[in-house]
């Protein structure tokens, strides 16, 4: 996975993530919503993160980890096609998350 | 393979360097031969006026980049009721000044060089043709000099640009043909190196359509957070009791300006305008190299298509920084 693929996978969770948020299903006042909009923050700064770093595509500890990030972001991708509940989105989410942290790790 | 013609003037009395002028124009012209003047001069007229419009547009959405970040973290700031700061706002910049200045600086190259081979194409008077190869020489210098700058005293925090090996490589690749010009070589020298260069040039287009497309999409999720945030803050405002009409309004008005930029954005993204130019690119060597009448006008033909599609794809960059969404305002 190269950082293109890489920032393309994050950019794609993002997109499903706003798509329930703004949709107000969880409704806007609940804990979930609250939870939900909190990891897509998250989210929005590790991807600035990444890009005020610049990957290095050779490296093989960055392709592990960028290779967990879209078996992450493909279960989520799964999971929101198959309405899955929102607390498996949010549990998924937060996989997607760890990974970046990962991919940031190994930089 | 003949000869290079040595160019340096005191090396020539006058009216040698005066017949040398006049056998390289004739070299560079019949480069372009047996194709209608006028069709060339359109086309490679349009080309000229569309590459620079894109550079322009890609300067824009670079730029935009910084703005769009720097508004979200004002408007995340603003509803979490948090401080506002200078090192906040500078630390969510995405790309450094140079950063901006070395993916400027490389599109403009791209340009100058079409616009140097265009003018071959189109059989211009010789002074213009050496004109256009100068200006394209010192475009493709100033992406070295950056890159290199780059690499050497990368901004702190960050890493040499991912494009910094496609663009090192086009510029030095530009720099060849170019010398090959200015150095009046024959005409055949010079559709050689055209074609033998191009491979090392294109991968810069590609490297410049990846990064558009990455630094759109970024904006657009970012236009996309401020949405929720105002989405978000309003449906919490009408639970509240009794509700607050003049910040339902103030939010209203908001999500309005927001649905205009986030439209105004949607038509800002170069992608495919990067994409037509470097189709427009092929094309243009495809004529320059053609050496048959024959292989000329079906290449024109190709040109002309190629241009057209390329300036329809070309648009006047966004006006809007999506600035005007900030709640703060």
């Amino acid at each position: 996975m190269n950082p293109s693929d890489l920032s393309a996978s994050i950019s794609n969770s993002l997109t499903q993530m706003d798509t329930i948020l703004a949709s107000g299903n969880p409704p806007f006042t609940s804990p979930q919503w609250q939870q939900l909009f909190a990891l897509r923050k998250h989210l929005d700064d590790q991807q600035r993160t990444l890009l005020q770093q610049t990957i290095q595509s050779d490296d093989a500890a960055v392709e592990q980890a960028a290779g967990d990030v879209k078996t992450a972001t493909t279960s989520l991708t799964s999971a929101i096609a198959q309405q899955a509940k929102i607390d498996s989105i949010i549990k998924i989410v937060s996989e997607v998350s760890s990974a970046v942290d990962a991919v940031l790790k190994a930089l | 393979m003949p000869d290079p013609i040595p160019t340096t003037p005191a090396a020539f009395p006058r009216n040698k360097r005066r017949l040398l002028f006049v056998s390289a124009v004739a070299t560079l012209l019949s480069i372009s031969g047996c194709v209608s003047d006028d069709e060339v001069d359109k086309a490679t007229n349009q080309f000229v006026q569309a590459a620079t419009t894109l550079t322009h547009d890609y300067q824009s959405l670079l730029a935009n980049a910084n703005t769009v970040e720097a508004n979200n973290y004002i408007v995340n700031q603003t509803f979490a009721a948090e401080p506002i700061n200078d090192p906040g706002i500078k630390g969510s910049a995405v790309l450094s000044a140079d950063e901006i200045k070395s993916r400027g600086d490389a599109i403009k190259a791209l340009t100058d060089y079409t616009t140097a081979l265009a003018t071959l194409a189109a059989g211009k008077p010789g002074d213009q043709i050496q004109a256009d190869v100068a200006t394209a020489s010192t475009s493709a210098k100033s992406v070295t000099t950056g890159i290199t700058t780059l690499v050497v005293t990368p901004p702190k925090g960050a890493k040499a640009p991912d494009f910094g090996t496609p663009a090192a490589a086009a510029a030095t690749a530009i720099g060849d043909v170019l010398k090959v010009i200015e150095n009046h070589r024959s005409a055949s020298e010079i559709r050689a190196s055209i074609k033998e260069n191009d491979a090392k040039i294109t991968p810069l287009y590609k490297a410049l359509e990846d990064e558009s497309t990455f630094y759109f999409e970024r904006q657009t999720s970012q236009m996309r957070l401020v949405e929720i945030t105002l989405l978000h803050t309003y449906n919490v405002a009408i639970a509240a009791k009794p509700v607050d009409q003049a910040q339902l309004l103030q939010l209203s008005d908001h999500l309005e300006q927001y649905e205009k930029d986030s439209a105004a954005l949607e038509t800002s993204d170069p992608t495919a305008a990067i994409k037509g130019f470097e189709s427009a690119h092929a094309a243009l060597v495809d004529l320059v190299t053609a050496v048959k009448p024959e292989e000329k006008k079906k290449f024109l033909a190709e040109l002309i298509a190629q241009v057209k599609s390329f300036a329809a794809e070309v648009k006047t960059p966004s006006k809007s920084s999506s600035t005007t969404t900030n709640p703060t305002s």
